[in-house]
């Protein structure tokens, strides 16, 4: 027992005052292909549809669970989280679709305690999470992660946000002994840094935490956008893509 | 075999899908019927019919859909 709290103390003492990089692995828990079939019959997919469809859920397992992400610490209250190329041999043509499956950016920075922006390669805008609209449920439950501490927490939206849509039951661990903002996905608004999200169809873990070397944030240039906004500019595309689809 | 059998992944190798809207279609479908937003599946709508159209699968629209 009190060689336990002396490893916490340890890496607590270590970590303070140093900017940190985190590396996290995702691993999948959605649907099965096969799960997915029957899905397909019983919402009468077309059989001309089934082979995308098949395809689709056996790629996003595929992509998942090849996905690294990073985050470099800046401070204690800012962050930046990062996607190396994760696209591997076997779909060289194919961009990777984790990380919009997984709701993440190919670069996302905290601008503030709560405000987080994620950019977007592909898109000419980017886009604003506000935190203040989410709050915390923190629970007495907790875990070892990396030789950290973490407490289980769930989240509640105060209005319907979009991302609650695909994000009903999100679960999060997060280690008070580091005490940085952050973590793997678009949540920060916890007091300590978050190792482990679960959601719908991955949980995220941390693999590794090193001393991190100093980034410095660069600010996008893109129109920023709410996360509202976007989600009617997604909508709007998939009424084209359903009409298209009908034709 | 059209040339879109080059794309594969390990376990569930595609073969010959001539019509990358019906393709893309399926995708897009799969995103939304297993809970997905609507962003992941306009965005899985784009990457499938891309991969198709590169890979020599041919379609019947000319629109260009953006992410």
């Amino acid at each position: 027992m009190k060689l336990t709290y002396l490893f916490i103390f340890f890496n607590s003492f270590l970590l303070f005052g140093q900017n940190l990089q985190v590396t996290y692995k995702a691993s999948y828990n959605g649907t099965s292909v096969k799960e997915g079939i029957e899905l397909a019959k019983k919402n009468n997919i077309p059989n001309g549809q089934l082979q995308g469809f098949k395809y689709y859920l056996q790629k996003v397992k595929d992509d998942i669970e090849n996905q690294k992400i990073i985050l470099n610490t800046i401070g204690d209250d800012q962050f930046i989280l990062s996607l190396p190329s994760s696209v591997d041999s076997d779909y060289s043509l194919v961009r990777s679709i984790a990380p919009v499956s997984l709701g993440l950016y190919d670069y996302l920075y905290s601008k503030g305690a709560n405000i987080i922006i994620g950019v977007n390669d592909l898109n000419d805008h980017a886009v604003l999470y506000d935190d203040k609209q989410a709050t915390w449920l923190v629970t007495s439950e907790s875990k070892n992660i990396l030789g950290f501490e973490c407490f289980k927490a769930t989240i509640k939206y105060k209005q319907s946000l979009p991302r609650q849509f695909a994000r009903d039951h999100v679960e999060a661990w997060f280690a008070p002994s580091i005490n940085k903002r952050g973590g793997p996905i678009v949540y920060t608004n916890l007091p300590g840094l978050i190792l482990e999200v679960k959601v719908r169809n991955a949980t995220i873990t941390a693999s590794n935490i090193e001393t991190g070397e100093n980034k410095v944030l660069k600010e996008t240039t893109k129109q920023i956008i709410t996360e509202f906004e976007s989600h009617k500019k997604a909508t709007l595309v998939g009424k084209a893509i359903e009409e298209r689809i009908k034709k | 075999m059209s040339g879109f059998c080059s794309i594969k992944s390990p376990s569930n190798k595609v073969e010959d899908p001539q019509d990358c809207d019906d393709f893309a279609a399926g995708g897009y479908w799969g995103v939304l019927i297993n809970g997905g937003s609507q962003q992941e599946a306009t965005n899985a709508y784009s990457s499938l019919y891309w991969a198709c159209i590169n890979n020599g699968g041919k379609s019947d629209t000319t629109t260009t859909i953006k992410p």
